[in-house]
């Protein structure tokens, strides 16, 4: 990034390059779809750009990008909800029952790896995960079924989303 | 927004309009620099108009130098807030910096408030000579208030409302010190409204123009 704010152009696409594959993953655990990531990498990659003045080389690039990357994802997550996207719970998206299919594209994630982790859970994290999120249930239904009250259930979710990303790793702040 | 526009074409045409740029001094740093200047302005409006009559044995008072102090420190807090928010991957907990100084000052006017309306009732919500606060205050911080928003303009692209929000207060309560010390305010309760007022009315009008700032951030881009 030193040699991009002194304009090193062949340095600082090789940069960006090199940026594309973890902020696609960033972007694709908290966005529903490829589409929307990308989207959301392009605007980070502008953001980058315009705010390249703002980093201070003696100070570590990590939490300076993604607290980027967290902005411009927010910011796409705000102008889904106003197109009429619901997301179940707060970037619990990235779980879908084709989650592995999704995962794909980045190399990073087999189903077996998902499945091991998923299995991995405590009883009440795995089930409620898989209700809401594999069997594609509501929370009422999820409720019925699993006797766990809605609440309990979006807690449990929620733990079991934050344990597999935690196993997975990627860029956290 | 980037479009429909290939990813590998934008970070192409990012690398291409990759022009050499000056790195920004650290925020403490930029903070002080703003702050000299700022205070200078003050002194010099301070100068002007020469400290206002009856300020010694004001500020005598119990309590009487608390809000000078308190909207001053806010002030200087609120400053060094909004030069750090502004650069990406510093903590969002420096919007918290302002928090217990600005308390202790708005339960200072909370209490003068009170005293005042013991002894005055309501006589002192007269509409007086109260207004020139507000607009003192309203000026005052968009003299000091226009460098600071150009030497924060990056905080738009990540934390636009909550830089401004900062700069906003920053900028509202060291005008309403200053203006403890020259103006000539006849201690009711008025003034201390308008002088709220114009604070709550600056730090509204940043937040806004933060928000508008912030989302037209990307709109003007490559």
């Amino acid at each position: 990034m030193r040699e991009a704010q002194d304009g090193d152009r062949v340095r600082y696409a090789e940069l960006l390059r090199e940026l594309l594959v973890p902020l696609r993953r960033f972007c694709r655990r908290r966005l529903p779809t490829s589409e929307d990531a990308e989207d959301a990498v392009q605007d980070i990659l502008v953001t980058i750009h315009k705010a390249r003045a703002t980093y201070d080389p003696s100070r570590p690039f990590r939490p300076w990008l993604v607290t980027i990357a967290r902005r411009r994802i927010s910011d796409r997550l705000t102008a889904l909800r106003r197109a009429g996207y619901h997301a179940p719970l707060d970037e619990a998206s990235e779980v879908t029952s084709d989650g592995d299919a999704a995962n794909k594209p980045d190399g990073v994630l087999t189903a077996a790896e998902l499945q091991a982790a998923i299995a991995a859970l405590p009883a009440a994290q795995r089930s409620a995960l898989e209700l809401t999120k594999l069997k594609e249930l509501s929370l009422a239904e999820a409720s019925a079924i699993s006797g766990q009250s809605i609440g309990s259930l979006k807690v449990a979710t929620h733990r079991a989303v934050a344990a597999l990303r935690r196993r997975f790793g990627g860029l956290k702040e | 927004m980037a479009g429909d526009l290939d990813t590998d074409d934008l970070i192409a045409r990012l690398a291409l309009d990759a022009r050499p740029v000056r790195r920004l001094a650290p925020p403490a740093l930029r903070a002080t620099v703003w702050l000299l200047g700022a205070l200078a302005a003050m002194a010099a409006i301070i100068a002007y108009h020469g400290l206002r009559p009856g300020l010694a044995e004001a500020l005598a008072e119990p309590g009487g130098w608390l809000s000078i102090l308190a909207a001053g420190a806010t002030g200087v807090a609120a400053t060094y807030a909004a030069f750090h928010l502004a650069i990406p991957g510093t903590s969002r907990g420096w919007a918290l910096l302002p928090l217990p100084v600005a308390l202790l000052w708005a339960s200072g006017l909370g209490l003068g408030c009170y005293a005042e309306w013991l002894r005055q009732g309501p006589a002192g919500l007269e509409f007086g000579e109260a207004f020139d606060c507000f607009l003192a205050i309203v000026l005052i911080s968009l003299l000091v208030g226009l460098p600071m928003l150009a030497m924060l303009r990056h905080g738009r692209l990540i934390r636009p409302v909550q830089t401004a929000a900062m700069g906003g207060l920053a900028v509202a309560s060291l005008a309403s010190a200053a203006l403890e010390l020259f103006h000539e305010g006849d201690a009711r309760i008025m003034d201390v409204i308008w002088h709220v007022a114009a604070v709550m009315l600056i730090v509204a009008l940043s937040s806004g123009s933060g928000a508008a700032a912030g989302r037209s951030a990307l709109r003007a881009s490559t």
